[in-house]
C-alpha cells in the first residue's frame, strides 16, 4: 500500500531507447495497467520500478522515498513473472516460503503467512506438491501466491495471464480483481491483451514507442481517445479509421471520407471547433456505432458487404464503401445477408464520429 | 497389432546386442578369474567339470600362491609380483578419481555458472580456450607437465596425478554445465534477486539444486576419465605405493608370460569400482535427465 512516482524515467539499451521520459504518478491501493504493442516499453518500465533494469535517468519514488539505488528486495514490492518462475526443485510451500526465509523470518511466522495466502488462494491442498506437478492455472494461482505472503507495499504483474487458455484467463481476470479488493494494495499490470486492460484497470497507461500516449480510466481512453494510436488499439473489433476531407454542405460542416468521389457525412453540431474547410483528417467510428440495414434510409451510406463473420449473438461484417480504402468492420446484432456483393446501408451518427488530424492527434 | 509384437522383439534383440557388446568382456574377464589357467586354456574342460576357484583372489589379496603353481615343474614367474599391487593401486585410484571429481564439480560448477549467466571482458577468449584445450595431443604435455609437478614436488604423489586428471576433465565439465546453466531461464533467477537472494545464493539455492543430475553426470565423467588415464598416471607416479590402477594393469598385461587366470582376476577387481559407481549414480543421473527434458 503505497504510491509510486516516475519522473521522466529513460532507459536506452545501445542505441535503442526503450523508455523515454516517462512520468507517472500511481495513487495508493491504485491498479493500474500498463498496455502497449510489443517492444512498447511496458515490461522494460516495470522492470525497471521492479529494480531488474537500472534506471538511466529520471527518479523513482515508492511511499515518496527514492528508490533508484535501492535493492529490489528492499523496495518492498513483489512480482508475478510471465513464466511464474517457481523454483522446481521446491514445494508449493517451499516457493511461497522462500523469499521470507531468506530475509530472516522465523519459522512460525513463515508457516502462518504461508498458511494465510495459501487460504487466499485456494491452493491449501497443493502445498506439498511441487510445481511440474500443478496445472497451467495452479501455476499461476501459486505464483500470485508467492508474491502475497511477502505483504509488498506494490504488486508488479508481468503478463501474468498470457500463458493460460482463454477460458482460465476469463476466471484469473476475475481472481485479479477480487484480489485487488481483498487486499488492497497498489498494483501494476503489463499486458499487451486490451481486454485486461479495459477489464481490471482502473486507470490504463497507454504505451507506445517509450511514451505515454494517454492515461485515464478505460472507458474514459474508450469513448475519447487522444490520438488515432490509442483509438486504434483500444475496442474489439478495433475502430474503423480512414482518411477524410472537411467540406459543406449546404454551409453545414461536413467530411468526405475517402477519394474525391467518397461519400460525405454532414456533421453539424457535432464539428469540432478547430475544424477547417479542406482539413485532412482522420476519421474514426467503432464497429458498434454503426448501423446496417439492407434497405436505403435517408443519408445512408452505400456499401458493399464483403464477409461476415457470424459469432453467434452477433456478427461482424467487412463492407466495402466505393472510395474509401480500408474495408470498414461493423458490428450488428441484427440478421445481416451474408452473400458477397449484397448493396447494405450505413448509417453513422455524427456523435459517435472520432476527427483526427491528418497526423493522429484528436481535433 | 503387428507392430505391438514385433517391436519388444526387434527392442529385445537390440539391447541383447549392446549388452554382449559391453558386457561379454567383463563376464569373459569374470569367468576367467574363476577358472585356473589350464582350464582357461584347455578346450576340454570348464568351469562345469572343474568348479570354481577362488585362488587368483586370494593370491592378489593375500600373496598365497595359487596350489596348481606350487607343483613341481610349474613356471613360478607366471605369477607376476604385480598383481600383488592390484589392491593398494585400486585404493590409490579409487582416491585420485574421487578428489579429481569432487575438484571437478567444486571447481566446475561455479565456473560454468559464471560463464552462462555473467558478462565479463574476456568471456568468449577465456571459453573458447577452456574447451579447445583437450585438442592438445597428451603426449606433447607430458614433459612439460612432469617439470611443472618436478618443481612443485609432486612426483611419486598421488596429488600431482589428481591436479592433471582435474585439469583434464575440466573443460568438459565446465562446457556441460554451462549448457545447462544458460537454459535455465533468467527469470528464474531475477524472482531470486527479489527474493532477497544474492549471486552466491543464487548460484547455491536455486542453480546447484536444479544443475544436480547434470552434475552427477559430469561428476561420473571425471572419475572414469580419471580412473581410466594411463599416459600421465604412469609419468607422474613414482614407487608403488603411489601407483594408480591403470598402471599396475599395464604393467602385468606387458609380462608376455603372465598367467590368464590372474591377469583376468587383476582386471575384473578393476571394473568393480566402476560397476558399483554405476549401478549408484547413473539410476540419478538418467532420472534427473529425463525428468529435466520434459518441460515442467
Amino acid at each position: 500500500m503505497a504510491p509510486v512516482g516516475m519522473r521522466g524515467l529513460r532507459k536506452a539499451y545501445g542505441n535503442v531507447e526503450a523508455v523515454r521520459d516517462i512520468s507517472l504518478e500511481i495513487e495508493n491501493r491504485e491498479f493500474v495497467v500498463l498496455v502497449g504493442p510489443s517492444g512498447c516499453g511496458k515490461s522494460t518500465l516495470l522492470r525497471m520500478i521492479a529494480g531488474l533494469e537500472d534506471i538511466d535517468a529520471g527518479e523513482l519514488t515508492i511511499a515518496g522515498k527514492r528508490v533508484n539505488e535501492v535493492h529490489p528486495a528492499d523496495r518492498g514490492l513483489a512480482m508475478v513473472f510471465q513464466s511464474y518462475a517457481l523454483y522446481p526443485h521446491m514445494s508449493v510451500a517451499e516457493n511461497l516460503a522462500f523469499g521470507l526465509k531468506m530475509s530472516g523470518m522465523g519459522r512460525d511466522e513463515i508457516e502462518s503467512k504461508v498458511q494465510k495466502a495459501a487460504g487466499i488462494l485456494q491452493i491449501g491442498e497443493l502445498l506439498k506438491r511441487r510445481p511440474r506437478e500443478l496445472s497451467g492455472g495452479q501455476r499461476q494461482r501459486v505464483a500470485i501466491g508467492r508474491a502475497i505472503v511477502r505483504e509488498p507495499e506494490v504488486f508488479l504483474f508481468d503478463e501474468p495471464l498470457s500463458n493460460l487458455d482463454a477460458d482460465l484467463r476469463a476466471q484469473m481476470r476475475v481472481e485479479l480483481a477480487r484480489l485487488h479488493g481483498e487486499l488492497q494494495s497498489t498494483m501494476i499490470y503489463v499486458t499487451h491483451d486490451q481486454v485486461e486492460a479495459m477489464t481490471l484497470a482502473q486507470r490504463i497507461v497507454v504505451l507506445n514507442g517509450g511514451r505515454i500516449e494517454q492515461q485515464g480510466a478505460p472507458l474514459e481512453l474508450y469513448e475519447r481517445p487522444v490520438n488515432t494510436f490509442v483509438a486504434g488499439f483500444l475496442g474489439q473489433p478495433k475502430m474503423n479509421l480512414v482518411q477524410a476531407i472537411a467540406t459543406t454542405i449546404d454551409g453545414q460542416p461536413a467530411l468526405r471520407l475517402g477519394a474525391d468521389s467518397g461519400p460525405m457525412i454532414t456533421i453539424g453540431g457535432a464539428a469540432p471547433a478547430a475544424l477547417r474547410a479542406d482539413q485532412e483528417l482522420v476519421v474514426g467510428v467503432r464497429p458498434d456505432a454503426v448501423q446496417l440495414s439492407a434497405t436505403k434510409t435517408g443519408h445512408a451510406i452505400p456499401a458493399a458487404l464483403e464477409l461476415v463473420e457470424r459469432l453467434g449473438s452477433d456478427a461482424i461484417a467487412h463492407v466495402r464503401i466505393e472510395g474509401v480504402d480500408p474495408m470498414i468492420t461493423v458490428e450488428t446484432r441484427e440478421p445481416v445477408p451474408t452473400e458477397r456483393g449484397t448493396p447494405v446501408w450505413l448509417e453513422i451518427d455524427a456523435a459517435d464520429l472520432h476527427v483526427f488530424r491528418s497526423d493522429g492527434e484528436r481535433l | 497389432m503387428s507392430w505391438r509384437r514385433r517391436r519388444p522383439m526387434s527392442t529385445f534383440l537390440i539391447s541383447a546386442l549392446i549388452f554382449a557388446f559391453a558386457g561379454g568382456p567383463v563376464l569373459l574377464a569374470l569367468y576367467g578369474s574363476v577358472v585356473p589357467d589350464r582350464v582357461l586354456l584347455s578346450p576340454e574342460r570348464s568351469v562345469f567339470s572343474e568348479g570354481i576357484s577362488l585362488e587368483n583372489y586370494r593370491y592378489i589379496f593375500t600373496g598365497q600362491l595359487p596350489a596348481s603353481y606350487e607343483v613341481e615343474g610349474a613356471q613360478r614367474s607366471m605369477i607376476s609380483e604385480a598383481a600383488r599391487q592390484v589392491p593398494r593401486s585400486l585404493w590409490n585410484s579409487a582416491r585420485i578419481a574421487a578428489a579429481a571429481m569432487v575438484l571437478n564439480i567444486v571447481l566446475g560448477a561455479p565456473a560454468a555458472y559464471f560463464f552462462a549467466r555473467y558478462a565479463f571482458p574476456g568471456k568468449r577468449m577465456s571459453f573458447m580456450f577452456i574447451i579447445l584445450s583437450p585438442l592438445v595431443p597428451t603426449a606433447a604435455l607430458v614433459v612439460p607437465v612432469y617439470l611443472i609437478m618436478q618443481q612443485l614436488g609432486l612426483i611419486g604423489s598421488v596429488w600431482g596425478i589428481i591436479l592433471v586428471h582435474t585439469a583434464q576433465a575440466l573443460p568438459f565439465t565446465v562446457l556441460i554445465l554451462s549448457v545447462f546453466f544458460r537454459r535455465l531461464p533468467a527469470e528464474l533467477f531475477e524472482a531470486a534477486i527479489l527474493d532477497r537472494c544474492n549471486a552466491f545464493q543464487s548460484f547455491v539455492r536455486i542453480a546447484l539444486p536444479l544443475a544436480l543430475p547434470s552434475i552427477g553426470a559430469t561428476g561420473l565423467f571425471a572419475f572414469m576419465l580419471s580412473y581410466s588415464e594411463y599416459m600421465f598416471a604412469l609419468v607422474l607416479s613414482g614407487e608403488a605405493s603411489s601407483r594408480p590402477v591403470s598402471v599396475v594393469m599395464a604393467a602385468l598385461a606387458r609380462n608376455t608370460d603372465v598367467s590368464w587366470s590372474l591377469l583376468n582376476t587383476g582386471i575384473f577387481i578393476a571394473i568393480i569400482p566402476t560397476l558399483i559407481l554405476v549401478v549408484l549414480v547413473w539410476r540419478f543421473v538418467v532420472e534427473g535427465l529425463v525428468s529435466g527434458s520434459v518441460k515442467g
